[in-house]
């Protein structure tokens, strides 16, 4: 069970179904594996019932009970197999992706747990240097629009992140290994959720590479000028 | 349709007997109750009437599908039928379909809409769905337009400070709050 979780406010962003999707993606990842945020988002989902039935009415067109019934009868209009196939989906809209031929493909460092980025990456996936011991894979799909960047980032042992600070969200999750900051020690299956007026120094543990998923919704702030030179590297 | 009057419905048990006896007149009754609030929620994310009429319908031929699913000691109907209206306009968004226009109107009418509904009889069968008004109500006014904001206009944290002109900052610490408040009136112990 992770010991760091996402904020309240973010789980209840959530449940509401406003995060951007490279958050959701992030979430659907922690969620498999944390009981604890599964119960939270669970009550912010119960909240968005009671809040349905709070809203004013709009009638729909007078319909028939037979009418109504004969709809009930009628075949369940399948998603069309092309718009599957030419997209990454991942879990949360319900449509299931084949993971079952992905499943040889995974890479090692990628936990069971984070299936939902499947889609996204495989064995063969290769990792782009950015900076000495940090390389990342930028995750690309259209329905990222609403994020300014999904990417993975593989942290060398021991390796001293820039010191930054953020104008937007920052969500990270760790995948395998671990870092600490000014804020703690994070483990597989954590998520730092921090807010922008708070800066850190990421740095990666000694015993293997760190890998995390980064989702942010606004350019990192880098301290200084070298880490500045570097924010073209990170394509932010 | 015909007006099904609705006394104290149990919709929660009105969805069991859908779930364990495809009981048509018991969704007729869920349908009418249910599908024009759908609608309402849908409105705000769609760009016609006529989209946010279609998907309602969908949402709820979708709760008819998957009734069989539905387990009253984990979810009230009412959190499953959200839950099915959200992952609808989640899919939606996702899918670029119907190029989706996200309304920007003030917690201020919704607050109206909240007055206007008092009238209305049929709901008095949740004193849950009162109380939590109460709840929303006794909120400081940036609270509630935070919590408005992510579940009935699909914004972002970044997405509401941007709209109030706000820290991002506290656009968390106010949906944090609000979420607390709200939580000891959603009952969530007794289901
Ligand atoms: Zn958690």
């Amino acid at each position: 069970m992770p010991k760091h979780h996402p904020d309240e406010a973010t789980l209840l962003s959530y449940a509401a179904g406003s995060l951007t999707s490279g958050a959701r993606l992030l979430m659907e990842c922690h969620l498999a594996r944390c009981e604890h945020c599964q119960a939270r988002v669970r009550e912010a989902e119960q909240l968005g019932g009671q809040l349905l039935e709070t809203l004013q009415i709009s009638p729909m067109a007078a319909m028939s009970e037979q009418a109504l019934f004969a709809l009930l009868d009628e075949p369940e209009n399948q998603p069309e197999q092309s718009d599957v196939k030419n997209r990454p989906v991942s879990a949360s809209d319900g449509r299931s992706y084949d993971v079952s031929d992905k499943q040889e493909q995974k890479p090692d460092w990628l936990p069971e747990w984070a299936n939902a980025l499947l889609p996204w990456v495989n064995k063969d996936t290769s990792w782009q240097r950015v900076a000495p011991g940090i390389s990342q894979i930028r995750l690309q799909d259209d329905s990222f629009s609403r994020d300014k960047a999904v990417r993975l980032l593989r942290i060398a042992p021991g390796t001293c992140m820039p010191g930054h600070g953020h104008s937007g969200s920052e969500l990270t999750l760790i995948l395998q290994g671990s870092y600490s900051d000014e804020t703690g020690r994070f483990c597989e299956g954590d998520v730092a959720d921090l807010d922008p007026d708070i800066k850190h120094q990421p740095i990666a543990d000694r015993d293997q590479d760190c890998i995390c998923l980064i989702v942010t919704d606004a350019p990192l702030r880098f301290d200084g000028w070298v880490p500045r030179l570097m924010q073209p590297f990170f394509g932010l | 349709m015909e007006k099904v009057k609705s006394v104290s419905a149990n919709w929660n048990q009105v969805l069991t007997e859908i779930a364990r006896h495809q009981d048509r007149q018991q969704f007729a009754r869920l349908y009418e109750y249910f599908a024009p609030r759908v609608k309402t929620y849908l409105l705000r994310f769609t760009a016609s009437e006529a989209q946010a009429e279609e998907l309602a319908q969908e949402a709820l031929l979708q709760v008819w599908r998957k009734a069989s699913k539905y387990h009253a000691d984990k979810a009230a109907a009412s959190t499953w039928i959200f839950c099915i209206a959200r992952n609808l306009f989640i899919d939606q968004q996702r899918s670029g379909k119907g190029q989706l226009e996200q309304r920007t109107d003030s917690y201020h009418e919704h607050e109206q809409l909240l007055n206007d509904r008092a009238q209305e009889v049929d709901y008095d069968h949740r004193a849950s769905v009162r109380t939590l008004d109460q709840a929303i109500k006794e909120l400081p006014i940036m609270q509630a337009q935070l919590v408005y904001k992510s579940y009935f206009e699909g914004k972002s944290h970044s997405e509401i400070a941007g709209d109030l002109d706000i820290p991002i900052g506290s656009v968390k610490s106010g949906l944090r709050l609000a979420f607390k408040k709200l939580r000891a009136f959603t009952g969530v112990e007794d289901v």
